[in-house]
């Protein structure tokens, strides 16, 4: 019985690497048309929900093919404190977007105001050409409430479809076109 | 009664007022400034609304006088005035003549005695603490003070290659330059890791070399640089008196080359045609912090600009294993640090100075006072319209 319970806890402990956190992609898979603006969350797991660990700040890489898309903006999100009480940085630099942020709170505050995961914020491109592409994560350092690192135990990514520009002058034509073939039509039936 | 209600409203009133001036942590004043073997004094100090400091320095007679402050954002957060003074004799007073609003003025000393140094801010001419300069919360400074005989130390010539810079020693110092037309002038001054250093630049009579009321007559431009790097990590130009020099700023390695040429040399090479005309060069480290997280003056005191500064430097090595920047000593500052040393804030919210003191113990002591009054007078009024009856 000894034998047995030993080699399930070292099972169940083998399973879940203890205190690691993910960092993963909202939506998963995304796709879109040239010249269109996608927006991707980057949400955080794994964290106390309430009690600690919490996220206290963050230093992430974001990968992304610089021929496929241009990156706009990164909208942070509030779970850190905000602007009025965190330092935020957003930069990107030939293919790479750097975001990070530390928060000014205390670590009471932030396990009051996080839950199991946080949305650190939204990450915005532009479409530049067809194809697939993805963002991943590059370079990750992620702390608690206390500054102590919390350890990355798995990074997803985002699959980008961008399919050719709708030409829209074009659709518009062929729109008003047939919208003057059903009139006469009509016309003709009438008279 | 009469006397007890009336101690009671004054003492009251002199709550009141009390409670609603900032405290700021001060030492005693005036402080005494002690010149060290370089001929340089500093102290950090700040200011805030009806706040006036005052230091004093011992000068002998004939000697040189500067006084320069500096604050972390090139002069962004005070607008100061300064005066010298010696037995109650204003002798000198300047405004604007340092970096920013901030004030820097120097003097030959006619006399020997404690020479008086007082920081306000710049409406208050009478230097009584009328101005509200640091309303807010009180600002940082610091200053810096040298002294020094005639004749001062010259430069070397020739010092223009980046290769052969004059030596100041490690304390800092002051020295007399001369820059003639396609001349730069170059020195070197060690800085301890994490510290930051600050450099003047004031302008001197030609014959006599003592300092000048004007500083119009040259153009200099000023320029720190890491070791013998071919680009400045730093740069002023008109920080100074009129078109003078003037810098403080953190150091990334030791030794700092600091070097002086025309306005228009933008890149150190000798390409101006400023001069010939005399300075006094003074710099010194400033801000050898005691405790890791303790990044900016005021020195003493851990606050958002701080952090803000270990935010700024993040994924950069450490300047040595004494970088206070580093707060997990790793070699390298991240954000990790930041978070560590926001936990490290002197006051809450990593403001810059303590919160104002409340009211009293609770808050309410002059309002009971005020309440006790009003009883004691219906009470009074009671009696009377009984005894009437």
């Amino acid at each position: 019985m000894r034998t047995f319970s030993t080699l399930a806890l070292g099972l169940l402990l083998a399973a879940a690497p203890a205190g690691a956190v993910s960092i993963s992609f909202v939506p998963a898979s995304i796709s879109a048309a040239v010249g269109g603006q996608i927006a991707v969350d980057v949400v955080v797991g794994g964290l106390g929900d309430g009690a600690p660990p919490s996220l206290g700040s963050y230093d992430l890489d974001l990968g992304f093919d610089s021929s496929r898309l241009a990156f706009d903006s990164f909208d942070f999100g509030a779970l850190l404190g905000g602007p009025a009480a965190s330092l935020q940085s957003a930069g990107a630099v030939a293919g790479s977007v750097d975001v990070a942020e530390v928060s000014l709170l205390l670590p009471s505050a932030l396990d009051a105001l996080q839950g199991e995961s946080v949305a650190i914020g939204t990450a915005r491109f532009t479409v530049l050409a067809a194809g697939e592409s993805e963002i991943a994560v590059g370079q990750a350092i992620l702390g608690d409430g206390l500054g102590n690192p919390l350890r990355v135990g798995s990074a997803g990514s985002v699959r980008v479809n961008a399919g050719p520009a709708i030409p829209e002058p074009a659709a518009f034509g062929l729109f008003g076109l047939g919208a003057l073939a059903v009139a006469r039509v009509s016309r003709r039936r009438r008279s | 009664m009469t006397t007890l209600r009336r101690a009671l409203q004054l003492g009251s009133l002199a709550w009141l007022l009390a409670a609603r001036q900032t405290a700021a942590v001060e030492p005693p004043e005036p402080v005494a400034l002690s010149i060290g073997p370089s001929g340089i004094a500093v102290a950090e100090g700040s200011i805030d609304s009806l706040d006036v400091d005052r230091y004093v320095v011992g000068v002998a007679a004939g000697e040189l006088l500067f006084v320069a402050l500096f604050d972390p954002l090139d002069g962004a957060l005070l607008d100061t005035r300064l005066a010298i003074s010696l037995g109650g004799v204003v002798l000198a007073t300047n405004d604007d003549g340092g970096a920013g609003f901030l004030s820097r003025v120097a003097l030959r000393a006619g006399g020997a005695g404690s020479y008086e140094i007082a920081v306000t801010g710049f409406r208050d001419a009478a230097f009584a603490g009328v101005h509200p300069e640091g309303a807010g919360g009180a600002e940082p400074y610091t200053l810096v003070v040298g002294v020094d005989a005639l004749p001062l130390a010259g430069e070397a010539e020739p010092n223009d290659a980046a290769a052969a810079p004059n030596a100041l020693p490690a304390g800092g110092g002051i020295r007399r330059g001369t820059l003639g037309p396609l001349d730069v002038d170059r020195f070197s001054l060690a800085v301890a890791g994490g510290a930051s250093l600050a450099v003047s630049l004031f302008p001197l009579d030609s014959a006599t070399g003592a300092p000048l009321p004007s500083a119009e007559l040259g153009d200099p431009r000023l320029g720190l640089f890491a070791g013998a790097d071919a680009l400045p990590f730093a740069e002023n130009d008109d920080g100074g008196p009129g078109l003078f020099a003037n810098l403080a700023r953190p150091a990334p390695a030791s030794p700092v080359q600091i070097a002086v040429t025309g306005f228009r040399d933008a890149g150190f090479a000798g390409v101006h045609a400023e001069g010939p005309f005399d300075y006094a060069l003074l710099a010194v480290p400033i801000g050898v912090p005691a405790a890791r997280c303790d990044v900016v003056p005021a020195f003493g005191v851990i606050d958002t600009l701080d952090i803000q500064a270990i935010f700024a430097a993040r994924n950069t090595p450490a300047a040595g294993p004494a970088d206070p920047r580093d707060a997990d000593g790793d070699g390298t500052i991240t954000v990790l640090d930041a978070s560590q040393c926001r936990l490290q804030c002197s006051f809450p919210e990593c403001a810059s100075a303590p919160p104002p003191p409340a009211c009293g113990l609770l808050g309410i002591e002059p309002l009971a006072a005020w309440m006790l009054l009003a009883a004691v007078r219906r009470r009074r009024t009671r009696r009377t319209s009984e005894v009437s009856r």
